[in-house]
């Protein structure tokens, strides 16, 4: 009985239209993933990591299948009107809810097992890299898809089926659907997954937030973080831990809402409780009833002209009322609200180091558009079949389509009420920003940044309803139609992926928009506009033919030919004004480039002596020149220079004296000279950028209306080999035949090349209304033509990384210390003063003088990436990464103080001593400087904060040593973050902590002193001559090794003295991965903090402490890079 | 014998081809029923219907009206009819392609050839004339849930272009002739059979219609009500053309002053009911029989149960044999012999 049932279920499902539509989506998922080479380069993309995440992240995409299969297996015998037959056999409940669950969820379970299928496929394909795959193993499939995705499919299966059972309603379960979206959304923000651009796991809370990701992807992130790339090839996920209580914890909710469907479902209540009495045949007499007749033959007789319009105004309201009452839809857009707000904070109090930011309206809007966009897809995936299909599904379509009522009226009317909702969702957006601001006491409400933000993120969506009406018209099949419905959102939000890069081949797609506080939405609007303009065109293309076909017979007319060519012009008009480069056009250049040229790598190049440059800079009209001079000199004797200028530079002029051009290369922008040995030279330059054309692929944000960066290397000429021109990512290189990147870097200190010092003089002009700054002392300014003019000048060589920012700045000033900052961000300028003046202090002690008259910090904006940059005396800070941190709950860390210090530090370590090009350079310039901020919080907080900010950096540094197979050792990093940052921040304190503050101060001293140009044996070097032997095997261990230590406190217990004191007793677990261990670790007992020397194995000891104790650490201020620090207390 | 090549045709030929989408156990039933059939048409004097005089002056006119649907369903097959003014009635069995034909009419689909005018027009071509024109009620339909059906006609009469003005007075006038003037207010979702189907028959009505095609209109209604509505078609189908398509044979000898047999999507006969019973004077016999002996006879046009005995009727211009008792033709037996022609 049961069997048969679900076979019969089974059966049903697999001849649908749907079914095929389905199996063949997921098949195309799941090869899409490792066909474009999915996952980091180090690791197999069929290893079973890859597939374990790669059949996580399709199975996001399992929830649609659920609704067509499962809840439409509940709710099928309504819309086709067969409940009564089938509520009147003999049936039980049980065989019949579960017979039709089963045999649903079964063939939607098959239809998603194509993804495995999929994958398999793709690993076949000719492009695919040898190397990136392993061996073939089905079991890691099959394993993947039952621990990974059959509990999450299962509770998204029996939440539809059971939000349709009980309200015998499809559409009831688009609410589950946003719901189990908004569990994954906010399990993943909470644990930062990398599928989020998030920045540091939290492993305490975040581990506890995997539990509420449906999918279980935040938990297998959880699990396999600190996976290594063989862990990654060879290691299955297992089912412990936080992922096993997460999929425990979801196939329960799974049962538990089985049951709740079973328990509450009436198979054979009425159908509507209604007690309908027949009226009683009309008392009026006769010739009442006459006289209506008449009044009705009356009206009939009168001729009427049908009035489309006033048919689309109530076809409208009817469509309208019909989703706006509707409880589904309410429940919806409550739902979103509160996850919106959740996004929001999640993202505002959750920025690096756990710091806050202030709710600036675009950038709270900002965060939401991505989730808004999936939100109101799947709402509008959902309710287009619901809207479009309505009449068919109630059987009323007979009777309106025989009504004079044009085509036109139903298909507006029902697109209408579709982007309606998109409409109804982006308010609630706007609502939730207004309702952050106001909970976190920042009210600065932007209503034009409001309506920008609604035209921005609501014109695709009111499109993409569009295309949903036309798609689900010509759908033979409601079902199948929703399911094309969701492969058109998938093309057009990811349709970069399957080769659709150009904006223009993804409808109501745009060159992507960023916003800046300070730009507003800048210079990107305007091909926004354009782009939407040619989708509006197109989306009324698109209605016309839904229109064209909504009746069953295809009748075009001919307003479609004018509407199409409308489209074409405005489309040729685009394509021929937008700058675009595929990704692959990009890569050949770049791989080009580097063939050609790479040779010249090795050439002797000339020093930059001196910069003399005049710089205009026409911010509204984003164009600028730079005209100029350097002065070149060499110590060796060169025959060949060779001068770079970036692609897009029209050159005005570019000449070397004393020299012969021998070849401009155009495609490269570089410049072959013939030099005579040992003649004085000068590069001569003139040079303009503008940006008359849109930009489809990376936007020019050099030169914007407000707060403009240029650095030199990007505006300036350069000479030599382009290094950032390479290609970096080592797949693409092995596809090119491009050697590894690491191997061609020397590895001694002996041929680094040092960078150039030079002597600088900098005049800039421009708008009347804004400052310029760089480095350098302000020597001279002026006003005059509506142009003001910047006259800067160094007083010595500077290190020849410069930079030149212009805004509408307003300036607060410190002695020997000036901010320059958006008038409107005036929360932190204070505070920024303040720690300038403290580190300028600090530092000065610690490192020696300061070499510039004046620190400058500019404010950019956020289209800049770093946290902040430094060149010798001007720091460019980013606004959203300083002037907008919301400093104001002290208990949060002070990043404010952080980050300015951190950049303030590079004036010694980067500008005083600059790190020549080799390996271990990152050490020099960022872990020394990571040391010097921690300085600057110790003084100003005390030792707790070191504990925290190192905390989070071993999490960082464990994080990421998961992801490299070679680690380096400090001595030897070259790009590795993780490294140069995190394991450096460790080592330096430690540093610190082991020749004592004195001693490693004075190192450094000497260190910066000695020389401009350094490299790493000149710091190991000074470190090694002040300590002693012993010290000097730990030196090495940390900065020329790679040693990862174990601490643990395997027991602590308290025993009360005689004389009220405690007497503790603990033991200590101490390892390393090399040497021998002997060491001084610090042992805290609550606040009483004492160093012993531990050794290999277990080591008991013994403290004695006034109060009864609560807990006891090991190595308390992380001084020692240990592998799990969770183990190193005990609490009694 | 005049039909002897039609009734070749129909009877044998095509119905025997199409018998190859049946399973055997049914196809034999089927063979069955039709060998009875075929006997019976070679005693007819079934009138070339085709010959008939072409009213090109009829206010619909359907001339060649032909449809194969994808699944090689030929539902029309060269189907011609004109009709006027009045209440016309279409009979036929199941899958004869009545509402193939009624969609046709209200430009629901397209038809692969022939012509629909109306008028004098041309309704494929500007079907949107029709429909403005058109009262249309399905065989089946159903209703968006929760709107009442005062609001649901309003909204049906916007649609059908009816002006704000009248749309009151109308929908009132057709609230109570329909009866459902009390209950007006509440969601028609929620209607029983026979209100939801006299809420179709007012929704029909709004708007001018000069064409008014219903189907199945009185199912589920009850004596009292399908007498009203009656009544009402043939009040209004004195100024309008009225399809009205049934199985009821009674109504349409009670209301139709013309009428046509349609099936395997042809017109089988066409003309006034009483003109076509005229026909069958004095040839049907009747016989109470046992049950088991039905099949002995030839040329039995229909079987009925009377007092729980069974009784047969036969087409034979003479009588087969003595206990045969000659009974005044019905309409009924005008369908049951033609379907067999």
């Amino acid at each position: 009985m049961l069997t048969d049932l679900i076979r019969f279920e089974w059966r049903y499902h697999t001849r649908q239209i749907s079914f095929f539509a389905a199996t063949l989506i997921y098949a195309a998922l799941g090869f899409t993933l490792p066909a474009s080479g999915f996952g980091p380069d180090n690791v197999h993309i069929n290893s079973p990591y890859s597939i374990g995440e790669g059949l996580g992240l399709v199975s996001l995409a399992s929830v649609f299948a659920m609704a067509v299969f499962c809840a439409s297996a509940i709710v099928r015998d309504r819309e086709h009107q067969f409940e009564e037959i089938v509520f009147s056999t003999p049936v039980e409940k049980f065989p019949l809810l579960f017979g039709r669950f089963a045999g649903s969820f079964l063939a939607a379970f098959t239809a998603f097992s194509a993804s495995a299928i999929g994958m398999l496929i793709a690993l076949a394909m000719p492009w695919q890299d040898a190397t990136r795959i392993g061996p073939i193993a089905i079991h890691h499939y099959l394993w993947a898809l039952v621990v990974i995705v059959l509990p999450g499919m299962l509770f998204a299966g029996a939440l539809l089926f059971a939000l349709a059972a009980l309200t015998r309603s499809m559409i009831a379960s688009v609410v589950g659907a946003v719901a189990i979206y908004v569990f994954y959304f906010i399990a993943a923000a909470l644990t930062n997954s990398p599928m989020m651009a998030g920045s540091t796991p939290n492993a305490g809370a975040g581990a506890a937030a995997s539990l509420l990701d449906p999918f279980g992807l935040s938990a297998f992130f959880e699990q396999t973080r600190y996976w290594t790339p063989s862990d990654r090839d060879t290691r299955l996920i297992t089912l412990t831990g936080m992922f096993l209580l997460n999929r425990v914890i979801w196939i329960s909710a799974a049962l538990g809402l089985w049951l709740i469907t079973y328990r509450k479902f009436g198979v054979r209540r009425p159908q509507s409780p209604l007690s309908v009495r027949e009226p009683q045949l009309a008392q009026a007499p006769e010739r009442e009833l006459r006289l209506a007749h008449d009044k009705a033959a009356i009206a009939i007789a009168a001729l009427q002209k049908p009035s489309d319009w006033s048919a689309f105004i109530a076809t409208t309201k009817l469509e309208l009322r019909s989703f706006l009452t509707s409880i589904p839809f309410l429940l919806l857009t409550l739902l979103w609200i509160v996850f919106a707000i959740a996004e929001i904070l999640a993202d505002l109090t959750t920025g690096e180091y756990g710091t806050a930011l202030y709710p600036v309206t675009g950038f709270m809007l900002g965060a939401l558009q991505q989730p808004l966009a999936l939100v109101a897809t799947v709402v509008i995936v959902w309710y287009s079949a619901e809207i479009v299909w309505r009449e068919r599904t109630i059987a009323m379509a007979e009777v309106i389509n025989a009504t004079p009522a044009s085509n036109a009226v139903f298909v507006l009317s029902k697109w209408i009420a579709l982007a309606a909702m998109a409409v109804v969702l982006l308010i609630g957006s706007l609502a939730s920003a207004v309702i952050v601001q106001l909970m976190r006491g920042y009210v600065h409400i932007e209503p034009g940044v409001m309506l920008t933000f609604a035209f921005i993120a609501g014109a695709p969506l009111i499109l993409f309803a569009a295309a949903a009406v036309l798609i689900q018209t010509l759908s033979p099949q409601k079902y199948a139609g929703m399911l094309l419905v969701v492969v058109a959102g998938v093309l057009i939000h990811r349709g970069d992926a399957f080769g659709l890069e150009h904006p223009l081949l993804r409808f109501g797609s745009a060159p992507p928009i960023e916003y800046s506080a300070m730009n507003g939405f800048g210079h990107y609007l305007k091909p926004f506009a354009w782009f939407m303009t040619l989708w509006m065109f197109a989306g009324a293309l698109l209605l016309m033919i839904a229109a064209a076909k909504w009746r069953g017979r295809f009748r075009l007319n001919r307003f479609v030919a004018v509407l199409a060519i409308a489209a074409a012009a405005i489309a040729a008009f685009l394509f021929m004004n937008t700058d675009f480069e595929s990704a692959r056009a990009t890569r050949d250049w770049r791989a080009a480039y580097e063939k050609k040229y790479i040779a010249t790598a090795t050439w002797p190049k000339p020093r930059i002596a001196a910069i003399a440059t005049n710089v205009d800079l026409y911010p509204k009209e984003r164009r600028y020149r730079v005209r100029g001079t350097y002065r070149l000199v060499s110590d060796r004797p060169l025959t060949r220079v060779l001068v770079a200028v970036r692609r897009d530079a029209h050159i005005n002029a570019l000449s070397l004296s004393n020299a012969k051009l021998i070849q401009h290369d155009v495609r490269f922008g570089m410049w072959t000279f013939d030099v005579p040995p040992n003649a004085p030279m000068a590069l001569t330059f003139d040079l303009t950028y503008d940006n008359p054309r849109f930009d489809a692929t990376d936007s020019d944000n050099t030169i914007v209306a407000n707060g403009s960066l240029l650095f030199d290397r990007r505006a300036f000429p350069t000479l030599g080999f382009r290094n950032g021109y390479r290609l970096q990512n080592a797949a693409q290189r092995r596809k090119y035949g491009l050697p590894p990147i690491a191997e061609d870097v020397s590895e001694g200190g002996d041929d680094a090349v040092a960078d150039d010092w030079s002597d600088f003089d900098a005049t800039i002009t421009t708008d009347a209304d804004q400052i310029a700054v760089t480095s350098g002392r302000l020597i001279a300014q002026s006003a005059r033509n509506g142009r003001r003019t910047f006259h800067y000048r160094a007083d010595h060589p500077i290190h020849s990384l410069f930079a030149i920012a212009s805004a509408r700045y307003a300036v607060a000033k410190a002695p020997r210390v000036e901010v320059y900052f958006h008038p409107a961000h005036r929360e932190n300028v204070a505070r920024i003063l303040n720690a300038a003046s403290d580190s300028l202090r600090l530092f000065e002690q610690t490192f020696g003088p300061y070499p510039h008259d004046t620190l400058r910090i500019a404010e950019v904006p956020g289209y800049w990436k770093f946290g902040g940059f430094a060149t010798p005396g001007l720091i460019a800070m980013v606004e959203n990464r300083l002037f907008l941190i919301d400093a104001r709950d002290p208990r949060r860390l002070d990043l404010v103080t952080r980050r300015t210090a951190h950049e303030i530090a590079h004036q010694w370590f980067g500008h005083t001593v600059t790190a020549a090009t080799a390996p271990g350079a990152s050490t020099i310039v960022e872990s020394l400087t990571k040391y010097a901020e921690l300085l600057v919080l110790e003084r100003k907080y005390g030792r707790d904060v070191v504990r925290e900010s190192l905390t989070r950096e071993l999490d960082l540094y464990l994080a990421g040593r998961a992801d490299d197979r070679n680690e380096p050792p400090l001595s030897r990093v070259t790009d590795q973050s993780y490294i140069y940052y995190r394991k450096g921040a460790i080592v330096m304190y430690a540093l610190r902590d082991l020749l004592g503050e004195e001693t490693f101060h004075r190192a450094l001293r000497t260190f910066i002193a000695e020389k401009r140009s350094a490299t790493f044996p000149d710091l190991l070097r000074h470190l090694h001559a002040v300590a002693t032997p012993r010290q000097r095997v730990l030196i090495d261990q940390w900065l020329t090794d790679v040693v990862v230590y174990d601490l643990r406190m395997t027991s602590a217990a308290a025993l009360q003295l005689a004389n009220g004191q405690y007497q503790v007793t603990m033991t200590v677990f101490a390892h390393k991965s090399k040497g021998a261990f002997d060491e001084s670790i610090e042992i805290a007992v609550d606040d009483a903090i004492s160093r012993h020397v531990l050794h290999e194995g277990a080591n008991v000891i013994a403290m004695t402490v006034a109060k009864k104790p609560q807990v006891a650490i090991v190595d308390p201020f992380i001084t020692r890079v240990d592998r799990d620090r969770f183990d190193n207390e005990r609490k009694f | 014998m005049e039909c002897g090549d039609r009734s070749r045709r129909f009877a044998v030929r095509e119905p025997q081809l199409a018998l190859c989408r049946f399973r055997p156990r049914e196809r034999e039933l089927r063979l069955a029923q039709i060998k009875a059939a075929t006997a019976v048409a070679a005693l007819l004097n079934c009138q070339p219907f085709d010959a008939m005089p072409v009213n090109t002056r009829a206010m619909l006119s359907i001339s060649g009206l032909s449809k194969t649907y994808p699944n090689g369903v030929r539902a029309l097959d060269n189907v011609s009819l004109n009709i006027d003014k009045g209440l016309f009635g279409l009979l036929g069995p199941n899958g004869a392609g009545k509402s193939t034909l009624m969609r046709t009419i209200a430009t629901l689909q397209d038809a692969d050839g022939g012509t629909v005018l109306f008028d004098g027009d041309d309704i494929a071509k500007n079907p949107r004339t029709l429909r403005s024109r058109l009262g249309y009620l399905p065989q089946t339909f159903g209703v968006y849930p929760k709107i009442p059906a005062i609001d649901l006609l309003d909204h049906l009469a916007v649609l059908k272009g009816v002006d704000r003005k009248e749309r009151k007075a109308q929908i009132d006038s057709l609230l109570a002739l329909t009866n459902l003037w009390d209950v007006r207010k509440r969601a028609v979702s929620t209607y029983s059979g026979g209100m939801r189907q006299r809420f179709g028959i007012a929704q029909a009505l709004l708007g001018n219609p000069q064409l008014i095609i219903v189907d199945e209109p009185t199912a589920g209604l009850d004596p009292e009500e399908r007498n009203r509505f009656h009544n009402l078609l043939s009040e209004i189908g004195e100024n309008v053309v009225v399809i009205l398509s049934t199985h009821i044979v009674d109504d349409v000898s009670d209301l139709c002053p013309r009428m046509a047999i349609l099936a395997g999507g042809r017109v089988v006969t066409e003309g006034k009911p009483a003109e076509l019973i005229a026909r069958l004077d004095g040839r049907v016999w009747r016989k109470t029989v046992a049950k088991k002996d039905v099949a002995h006879y030839s040329n039995v046009i229909s079987t009925h149960l009377y007092g729980g005995e069974t009784r047969i009727h036969v087409l034979s211009d003479t009588q087969p044999d003595p206990e045969f008792e000659s009974i005044e033709p019905t309409l009924e037996d005008v369908y049951f012999s033609v379907l067999a022609c």
